[in-house]
Order: C-alpha cells, then structure tokens, then sequence
C-alpha cells in the first residue's frame, strides 16, 4: 500500500466537529461573496444614478491605436475620446436613467446598439459650494475600460483602448480630479466605457471625495480584488510546481501529480482575475480561462479517484470525453454561440464536476471517518459554494459588477493540503523516531550478542592455543626420544652387546662411545636456539668436526655464502641435516684416503623458479663406486634427505667425491 | 485681646480674597452647539440671541470650539461688547459658516460671562 494512503489514519471525529468545520467554512466562503467596495462613511459623495447613452459608433472608434506617440498622423486621446462622448451625448434626451451598478447584459432587449460595446455614463453633481482641494474619484469596478470625463475634460482612462481593449472588471480605479474643475452648482461626470465582450459591460457606481478620503478605502479593495488573486495566483504557481518537483521525486503517487496540474490550472484561471492587458485576442482569452478551469474541475476527479483509491475508469473516461469535446466546440463555434455555450453548457459542467468530486469525497470520509478527508471537504465545500456563486453570476442571476470568487477557494484547498501534510510529517517523524528508539534498542542487544561470542572464540582460541602447545610438546618430547632411540640408544645397546659377550673390542667400543657422543652432540646442537639459521648451525658444525680433520690431517675448505632464512627448519630439520653431514664427513674421513674436504652452501634457483640452498661436501679422495651395493651409511644420509624433503645426489669424480644436498627454501 | 482682633481681621482679609472665586465658580460658560452636514456642501450664518445664565451677568467674551471638523469652517463674525447685559434684549453674536461637499461641521459657541459688580 503506498505511503499516502497508509498515513490516512481513522479519527474519532464525531459528525459535530465535522459539520461545525464545514459550516465555518462555508460562513467564511459566504462572507467572501458580500465583499463590496466600502466608501467612507463620511466624506465621500456616493452616486449611484446615471444617464445611460449608446455611444454614437460614427464618432467612437472600436479601437484606438496605443501608438499614438509614433504615429504618423497622431491626435490627441483626449481629443478622439472627447469626440466621441460628445458625439453621443448629443443623443442624451434619449438617454435611459440607471441604477448603478447596472449591467448591460440586461438591456441587449431594449438597447441593441448596446452589444456594440460602448456606452457613456453621465452621472450630475450639484454642489452647493466649490470644492477646494484635490478632489478624487473612484470607479470600484468597471467591465471593460473606462474613459472619465469631469465636466467635458478628460482626467483619466482604464488602460489601453486598442483591441482587445483592457479588462478593468476587477481592477478599482481611481482618478484624481484637477483643482478648479468642480464648480458650485451642476457638475457632470461622463464616464465612457467600452467593452469587449459587450455582455461583459458593466458599471459599478461612482464615489467622488477628497482624495486623501477616499485613498484608504480605494487601498483596501484595490487589495481585495487586484492584490490578493495575484498573490493567491502565485502562491498556487510557486506550490504547484514544488508538488509537482515532489513527483518526479515520487512517480509512484500519482496523487502529487495531478494536485501539481491542478495548481497549473488554477493559476493559469486566476489570470483573469488580475490581467488587465490580455493576450491575443479576447473571445480567445476567455477560452483559455474556461478551459483551465475544465482543466482544474477534470484533474480534481482524477485526483479523488487516486486519492481514495478508488477506480472509476468509466466515470474518468466520460469526464475526458465531454470536457475535451466542450473545449474543441468552443474553440469553433462563432461568437454569439460561444458565449451561449459559456454560460449555458461550461460552467455548469465546471459546478456538476467539482459537486461530484465534493459528495464523492464526503461520501468516502464519512465511510473511512479520516481526519484528512474531514479537512479536505470542508475546503471544497468552500470551492463548490464559490464556483456556485459564480455560476449564479455568469446566469445572470447574481451581479456582475462584484467580481467571482472561485479563485478565493484556493487558500482553503492549500491550507487543507498543508494541514495534511503537515499531519503526514508530523507521523513521519514520530514514527521514525519510534523505529529510532527500537533501532537502538537492538544494536544494543545486537552489541552484547557480538560481545559475548566474542568472548566465548576468544575462550576457544585459548583452549586451542593451550591445545596446540601441548600437541608441539607431545611431538617434540617424541621426537626427541626417537631421536634418541635411533641415535645415541643404538650406540650404547652396541657396547652393552660387546661388554656382556665379554668380548671386548677397545676400538670397536672407543669407536661407539665417540659415536655416542656425536650424536649426543648433534642432537644437542639441533636442539639450540642455531637450529633455525643454517649459517649459524653450519658453523656449530664446523667447529666439531675441525677437532677430528686436524686429527686426521686433513684440511678443511670452508665455502659457505650468505644464506637466506629458511622457514619452517626446526630442531628436527636441523638434526637430520647435520647428520647427513656428519656421515658424509665421516664416510670421507673412514673411506676416501682425502686429503681435503671441502663444504660449501650457496643459494640457487631450481629450473621451475624455486629458490633453493645446495650444500655440497666434497673430497679429493678416491672416489666412489656408484655400481656397488649401497651400505647402510649411504642408505641412511638418502633416508633422512628425505625426510626432510631435501634433494640427495652423489656424484663421483676422478678427483674424489661430491656430496650435494638441495634444502629447499621455503614450501617444506 | 490682640489675638482675638487680629482673628477678626484675618477672617474679614480671607472672605474679601475668596468672594470673587466664590462667585466666579458659579458662571460656568454656556455652550451653543450646532451642526451642519449638506452633503453637496453649504454655507450660512447661525445667529445667537444671549441669555444670561444668572442674573446680575454679563457678556464677557466669545469663541468657537470644534467638535467635528471635515473640510469647513465656522468664525464669529460680530458679537457684544463685553459687559453687555443681555437682560436688555440687545446682546447678539452671529457666526458664519461654510464647509466643503460631503464636508461636516459640528461646532459649539463658548460664551464666558462675568459678574456686574454693582447688581
């Protein structure tokens, strides 16, 4: 389920607080509808009856070019105003008396010329004394542009008067009126307004004063009308696009999405509100205003449906359908028919979307008792009440002249969405913090888990450690007495042998007893702290064995280079080494008839790229026969080479006998 | 003996000092208010026919006090000398006033009196 639903969390919200809310909200949209321009209580000459006059279209041109000041033959715009309201003044005993505000929508009838768009207003003041001072006057509102004329002078006009001529519908104009052109007695007020479309003209009323009196008054309804729908317009932009940036953020909830478009639309519809110098030409302006609002009504029923998570694909369909084919006929159809269609066929279709969208929406909170939804359709009972209100206007059965309001039902439907999504983050975060506090919670449990283990490998590294040392013990204290066995243990069962048989050989028994302690010697030597670095047990050797070459006579060549560590050339290594050896000096010493014996140990490179140290013992003697039956002296230095997976060779020559034995370096 | 003289005296001094605020506390000025509101503006002139508040009183001087102001004004324009007793039927004061459109002028005629002396 995705996160924008899952956050719609039930209330307990009773049906009381739920109508109260709606019912306020529906108070504050009404209030909006009766909001009128205010003049002073005091000070101010309010005039609400006028002389309605055609204007003259001979004299009153349907545009005036803006360009005045480039233009080739240029007249004043006073004086083609001036013209034109003094034109049809002349017409003015067949004037008809109005009552502002006064529409002109509702004289099509009686006054046909009408719909040509133009008209003059000439309201009388009579004043009994002259007024001093700057004087000012206030047209609240006015359809279309307005030219003002205060006793046959122009003193200002409501924009530009080139097609399409300005909108001034819901712009408050106000215009300061020159020192010395109000007299005491009659004064007249010709107020010229032209507009486009002609059932759009309109005149609101017509309040002189002071100008610093009426200012404040002016302030608040120019804010009302003019100020407030620009900002509210931006304000929809500004929010529609950061929820539209959340979408592409979030393609999943499509919900942000058609809030965004909708955003769009409503902004784009609320232009109308403010833009006083439309683009392009006016019946297509008020197309392009309907039809965002068609947008806006369209999107919202796509949005409910998303929102709810429910789908009505007929329903979404049909509302395509029509509002597609609305838009293209408007687009076609002529102007008569397109302002027909506007009032009897758009803007209802607008008012039965959004309804729907309203009961659905009612319909679903009620059932699901959310509090979000609560707040969402109190905001659009206000929309639907103001698009009502403003269906009311365009059938004519409200007054033009004070504006429409849809556009004041955006805040209610922003300030429902901020509310919403405040409520969602506000359950974000107090979720996260929950699954923050659990999070810690197992890290901790998690951390004394690990601890624990730790401690109990650490206990089984111990044992096995402890393990481990008594197994090298166990192994060494039997190699030692296997060592001992085979070594000093066979000497001395030898001379036990000779001294029970009572046949006692003194050199055969000197010869074991020095046998004896050569061994014993050995052993003790492969037992020392040398017996891992080959130089230095080499050199233990060289030592013993010089005592017996001198004896003999003969010389000893000492060839040993520097010697890489060997690993892993333990005591059992070592003793087996200098046995070879010592069996290889004896064989020379017994044997060969040497008078030189030369060892020398050097590092070299075996052909597959092993590094390996030969020790070759080498005699100047008789030599070898390799074609006889090896004895038990050669078998034995070939048994312990290999035990230590050392390479063995012999090699006779005519000058005497080699001895080579390979040690490899390391892989042993 | 001189005590109780000087006593006397001091009270005769004291009452002599005070008469005139006694008295004065007692003519408080009359006030004559009047409006003029005419919303296509107006002008005009109000004339007041002075009563005294007390007898023995007499006309002191005059002024124009504002109450609502907007776009007008109000002066006196002739009034009684000051010691005219209107007992006489002769003390007038008239003023003129003239405010703007939807101007308004509310104003009040503040008359002093004071005490004839000899009455």
């Amino acid at each position: 389920m995705k996160n924008i639903i899952d956050l719609r969390i039930p209330t307990r919200l009773g049906a009381w607080p739920v109508l109260v809310l709606v019912g306020i909200c529906l108070v504050v949209g009404w209030q909006i509808t009766t909001v009128r321009y205010q003049p002073p209580e005091e000070g101010a000459l309010n005039r609400n009856n006028a002389t309605l006059v055609v204007a003259d279209p001979t004299a009153c041109p349907a545009s005036i070019d803006d360009n005045l000041a480039t233009a080739d033959i240029a007249l004043p715009l006073a004086d083609v105003l001036g013209n034109c309201v003094q034109q049809s003044l002349a017409k003015l005993a067949q004037g008809k008396q109005v009552t502002l505000p006064h529409e002109w929508r509702d004289e099509f009838v009686e006054l046909p010329q009408l719909t040509l768009g133009q008209a003059v207003y000439r309201v009388k003041v009579a004043l009994s004394t002259a007024p001093s001072g700057l004087w000012g006057l206030v047209l609240p509102a006015t359809g279309g542009d307005p030219a003002v004329f205060v006793n046959g002078k122009l003193i200002g006009w409501g924009g530009s008067f080139q097609a399409p001529v300005a909108r001034n519908a819901n712009r408050p104009l106000m215009f300061a009126i020159p020192q010395g052109l109000l007299n005491q007695g009659d004064n007249y007020f010709d107020i010229y307004v032209v507009s486009q479309p002609a059932n759009a003209g309109f005149l609101e009323r017509l309040v002189i004063g002071r100008a610093e009196v009426l200012e404040e008054s002016y302030q608040h309804y120019h804010f009302f009308r003019s100020t407030l729908p620009q900002t509210i317009a931006l304000v929809v932009f500004v929010l529609s696009c950061a929820i539209g940036l959340l979408w592409l953020y979030r393609r999943q909830d499509i919900e942000y999405g058609f809030c965004a478009l909708g955003g769009l639309f409503w902004s784009l519809y609320t232009l109308d509100q403010f833009i006083v110098n439309i683009v392009g030409s006016y019946r297509f302006w008020d197309w392009l205003s309907v039809v965002s609002l068609g947008g806006l009504s369209l999107v919202a029923v796509f949005f409910v449906h998303r929102f709810l998570q429910q789908r009505h694909p007929r329903t979404e369909l049909t509302v395509v359908w029509v509002f597609s084919s609305v838009a293209l006929v408007l687009a076609v159809v002529s102007e008569a028919w397109f302002y027909h269609l506007l009032q009897w066929v758009a803007y209802p279709l607008v008012c039965l979307s959004l309804l729907y969208v309203l009961v659905f929406s009612a319909h679903e909170a009620w059932k699901i008792r959310s509090a979000d939804l609560y707040v969402l359709v109190a905001a659009g009972s206000v929309v639907v009440l103001l698009a009502i209100h403003d269906l009311l206007v365009i059938l004519n059965l409200e007054s033009l002249a004070y504006g429409r309001f849809l556009h004041f039902g955006a805040p209610f439907v922003l300030i429902a969405f901020g509310w919403i999504l405040l409520q969602r983050f506000v359950r974000s975060l107090q979720a996260m913090e929950s699954f923050n506090a659990q999070l810690i919670e197992l890290n901790q449990e998690l951390e004394e888990r690990v601890e624990e283990k730790t401690r109990k490998i650490a206990q089984s590294y111990e044992t096995i450690r402890i393990l481990g040392q008594e197994q090298v013990l166990l192994h060494e204290r039997s190699r030692i007495m296997r060592d001992m066995h085979d070594g000093i243990g066979v000497y001395l069962t030898s001379m036990l042998r000779q001294l029970e048989s009572g046949t006692v050989d003194r050199d055969q028994l000197s010869s074991a007893a020095h046998n004896a302690l050569n061994d014993l010697r050995l052993m003790i030597d492969s037992l020392g702290s040398a017996s891992t670095d080959l130089p230095a047990m080499l050199g233990m050797f060289r030592t013993r064995i010089s005592v017996a070459l001198d004896a003999c006579g003969v010389e000893l060549e000492w060839d040993v280079d520097e010697l890489p560590p060997l690993t892993d050339f333990g005591p059992e290594r070592a003793l087996n080494l200098l046995r070879i050896l010592q069996e290889a000096f004896t064989n020379a010493l017994k044997h060969s008839g040497a008078t030189c014996i030369r060892l020398s140990a050097k590092s070299a490179t075996k052909p597959e790229g092993t590094g390996l140290i030969n020790i070759e013992v080498c005699d100047n003697g008789k030599g070898f026969n390799l074609g006889g039956t090896a004895g038990n002296g050669l078998k034995n230095m070939q048994y312990r080479a290999q035990k230590i997976k050392a390479g063995f060779a012999i090699k006779p020559s005519a000058i005497g006998t080699c001895l080579e034995i390979g040690l490899p370096i390391s892989g042993v | 003996m001189f005590i109780k003289r000087f006593t006397n005296q001091l009270i005769l001094f004291a009452g002599l000092a005070l008469s005139p605020v006694v008295f004065a506390a007692d003519l408080a000025p009359t006030k004559v208010e009047y409006q003029h509101a005419e919303e296509a503006g107006g002008k005009g002139s109000d004339v007041i026919k002075l009563t005294a508040p007390k007898a023995c009183a007499v006309f002191d001087d005059a002024r124009i006090v504002y109450t609502k102001r907007r776009y007008g004004q109000a002066n006196i324009i002739s009034k009684p000398a000051a010691g005219c007793n209107p007992s006489g039927g002769q003390c007038k004061l008239e003023v003129k006033w003239e405010h703007e459109p939807a101007g308004r002028l509310n104003y009040q005629v503040e008359i002093n009196w004071k005490l004839q002396s000899s009455c």
